[in-house]
């Protein structure tokens, strides 16, 4: 046993950090403060540029498709790092569709739009969910049907993130209506400049923006159908085990905790210094304590998918840790700082630049997003502990 | 990371496993409930000859010079079948007498210890006081060259049993470490009863000579190094929790998969699948912030905050683990017959020993230089 990194990862590490603190300014972190969209902005696509550049895009991506072929403790380190020092995320693109497409994608396909992801040239959004498909993915109605040579896609998809920033969006559509509900869908690739798409903006209360994007006749060729037909469910679940590595990082939490050490280091509350009131202190120790059992959980699913494994039960659990303990992390410190946790981001005065009201609001969709916490439980419980299903 | 036991630690599991098994059916357990010392003469044999208590011990004095984590795991498996306590309490007076001793005190107990054939028991706490010696009604005194004892030291385990009592004493403004034979003249030993029935005792001292020798280490001085040790021991008591909601889970587990209500197995039920997974996850962080604290200690990384982690979290996450285990278990699992009770009485216990969770998290908050 060994409970810290090797050299090879530790040198590894210390890589990846010397580049965040080359390039993640104090300008970029304010930036992606005030953007809507978390690293959508000028600076945080210079920052992706910069880790193109550098050819770090493809992390986890296979040398023989142009990445780093790196291993699952080394993408765990790479996203904690990242976060750490609160780089804009990887993008879907490079994290999840990639993925799927050098996984199950045809020769001709990958050699389509694997070197396109790769230079940055196109960028996905991410559409599965629809309005009355959320968790239940597979009760999915957008149905794409072959006319000829292309596939005619008509339907309407909810909570698509980016789809008014994407060159392509990345489409669950129903292709074999007789099929059963898990075995009828599909993946496919739609340009978003496609006639008949349009895009409705939902704002959250977060200030994230995503869309309702609706589709009426749009026309894709044939082979923008990623891998087989009908194997599209299975692909979705696919690629979110591949991104829960990153959905259970406690990464941005080590950088907020370490903040909020700052915080409470300078601040005074009626004379006494905070740190020296106890239940700040044990506050403190506890969200301290949390955040490290977080980490490990995150670790060990990584560890466990070198070992060849698929973590089902210990992913979830990595993804539920994490994403609970963001509403317990940011409540409880938005506590710490008292009255001064109600000022708005805005606010000069408002501590950490309002990250932990950030936070706060975007926690309930970690919880209910990348599958809700629940089926993740379920899942832990059934495919994890062997409870029956029936 | 390697977060995989090598072949060694994985036979010494799978050993202790399968022995324990064996050994610690229900009627055998019935059986230790009724003997004074918590098990009977056979199993204490067996466990002399297997070199449990003198693992960790180096091998100068009988021991295998196991590391702290590979102790950590042996104790994982006692844990996992609610071994007798005195198996983990007499490893701990064996690397507090070890870790505090004279080399004549470990020349001359250590090697009967490793082999089971005589106990140490550490005697720190007391009705009033634990964790500050100026607090300790305990004090050591020195008439010329003569040393007396006085006071009362409550909550030792294996009090009935043990041969020798390492004791911590008041001396002058610190605190000395003291090796007490049990038939020293103005010793007395009460037993009593606890909520995770190990057997632990009040031993009173009455105007106590000490022979020449008898002070482990220089006087007033033990306090640090007892400081040292207690983090040592709490990361082993983790382990043995660890595996503790280990097995509490898994019976819980093999429970709802078997017992039907409304015509289908409990497991079926939502409600219960969401608390198998929230108790798989309790147990899942605590076992390895556990091994990472035995690790670094057994390493000789800094490890006060891995420690502090470690037993803030882990004896929580046995009770909580048990807490639940008993719900999803109903009558089943309240009935003396069957062994939950065991784990769940004894969870709690080790919320206190060595540090309670909310003290822990106090230390743990020290460490982070807040002010």
């Amino acid at each position: 046993m060994r409970y810290d990194y090797s050299p090879e990862q530790l040198a590894w590490r210390d890589e990846v950090r010397a580049f965040v603190r080359e390039h993640v300014s104090e300008a970029l972190r304010a930036e992606m403060r005030q953007a809507g969209n978390e690293g959508d902005g000028p600076m945080a696509r210079a920052f992706h540029d910069a880790l193109f550049k550098k050819g770090w895009w493809g992390v986890a991506w296979p040398q023989e498709f142009g990445g780093l072929g790196k291993n699952a403790i080394e993408q765990f380190i790479f996203i904690e790092e990242m976060e750490a020092a609160g780089a804009p995320g990887m993008r879907l693109s490079v994290t999840s569709v990639a993925p799927t497409i050098f996984r199950v994608g045809t020769k001709a396909q990958q050699d389509a739009w694997l070197p396109r992801i790769l230079s940055g040239e196109i960028e996905f959004a991410v559409a599965y969910s629809e309005p009355d498909a959320g968790t239940d993915m597979a009760a999915l109605t957008t149905r794409a049907e072959l006319e000829g040579d292309e596939w005619v896609i008509n339907g309407q998809k909810m909570w698509n993130t980016g789809a008014h920033t994407a060159t392509h969006n990345w489409v669950a559509v129903r292709t074999e209506p007789e099929a059963p509900k898990h075995r009828g869908i599909s993946m496919m690739i739609v340009p978003m400049d496609a006639p008949g798409i349009e895009v409705q903006p939902i704002w959250t209360m977060s200030n994230i923006r995503t869309n309702a994007v609706f589709f009426d006749n749009v026309r894709v060729p044939r082979d923008f159908l990623i891998g087989e037909r009908g194997q599209g469910f299975y692909y979705a679940a696919m690629a979110l085990t591949f991104e829960r590595i990153a959905l259970g990082s406690v990464g941005m939490l080590r950088r907020l905790l370490e903040e909020l050490k700052v915080f409470v280091r300078r601040g005074k509350r009626d004379g006494v210094p905070l740190g020296r009131i106890p239940w700040v202190r044990r506050a403190m120790a506890d969200l301290e304590m949390r955040v490290e059992v977080g980490r490990q959980l995150g670790l060990l699913n990584a560890w466990l998918i070198d070992q060849g494994q698929v973590p089902v039960k210990e992913g979830g659990m990595a993804k539920v840790f994490a994403t609970e303990l963001n509403t317990h992390f940011a409540s409880t410190g938005l506590e710490i700082m008292g009255l001064a946790g109600q000022l708005a981001p805005t606010a000069p005065a408002a501590p950490l630049h309002g990250r932990l009201q950030w936070l706060y609001t975007i926690a309930p969709l970690q919880r209910f997003g990348g599958g809700t916490n629940e089926v993740q439980r379920m899942l832990v419980a059934t495919m994890g502990l062997g409870l029956p299903r029936k | 990371m390697d977060l995989a036991a090598t072949a060694e630690q994985q036979a010494v599991q799978t050993e202790t496993r399968r022995f324990l098994a064996g050994e610690l059916t229900r009627e055998r357990l019935a059986v230790f409930d009724r003997e004074p010392a918590g098990y009977d003469a056979a199993f204490w044999r067996d466990v002399g000859r297997l070199g449990w208590i003198g693992y960790g011990l180096p091998s100068t004095y009988g021991g295998q010079d196991a590391s702290l984590l590979d102790v950590g795991l042996l104790l994982e498996e006692c844990g996992r079948a609610v071994a007798p306590q005195a198996v983990f309490d007499a490893i701990a007076g064996a690397l507090a007498l070890d870790a505090l001793g004279t080399p004549a005190q470990k020349r001359a107990w250590l090697p009967g210890v490793a082999a089971g054939e005589r106990q140490v028991a550490l005697a720190i706490g007391e009705r009033d006081a634990v964790a500050d010696p100026r607090a300790f009604a305990t004090v050591l005194r020195r008439r010329g060259t003569r040393l007396t004892l006085d006071g009362a030291k409550w909550f030792v385990p294996m009090a009935a049993t043990a041969d020798a009592f390492l004791v911590l004493a008041r001396d002058g403004r610190g605190a000395s470490a003291v090796l007490v034979p049990a038939d020293t003249a103005g010793v007395t030993v009460t037993p009593v009863g606890t909520l995770g029935k190990d057997r632990q005792g009040v031993v009173e001292l009455r105007n106590v000579v000490l022979a020449p020798g008898a002070v482990a280490g220089r006087p007033g001085s033990a306090w640090p190094r007892w400081q040292r040790l207690r983090r040592r021991l709490a990361a082993l008591l983790c382990a043995e929790c660890v595996g503790g909601a280990d097995a509490a889970l898994e019976m819980t587990v093999r429970h709802v998969c078997e017992r039907q209500q409304f015509g289908a197995r409990l497991g079926t039920f939502q409600a219960v699948q969401q608390m198998a997974a929230v108790m798989a996850m309790d147990l899942e962080g605590a076992r390895h912030v556990t091994r990472q604290a035995l690790w670094r200690l057994a390493e000789g990384l800094p490890a006060d905050r891995e420690v502090a982690i470690a037993k803030a979290w882990t004896a929580r996450a046995y009770r909580d683990v048990t807490v639940l285990a008993h719900q999803l278990h109903g009558g089943a699992g309240y009935v003396l017959e069957h062994p939950l009770h065991r784990h769940s009485l004894r969870a709690k216990e080790a919320e206190l020993l060595f540090g309670s969770t909310e003290e822990w998290l106090i230390e743990l908050g020290d460490g982070l230089r807040l002010g």
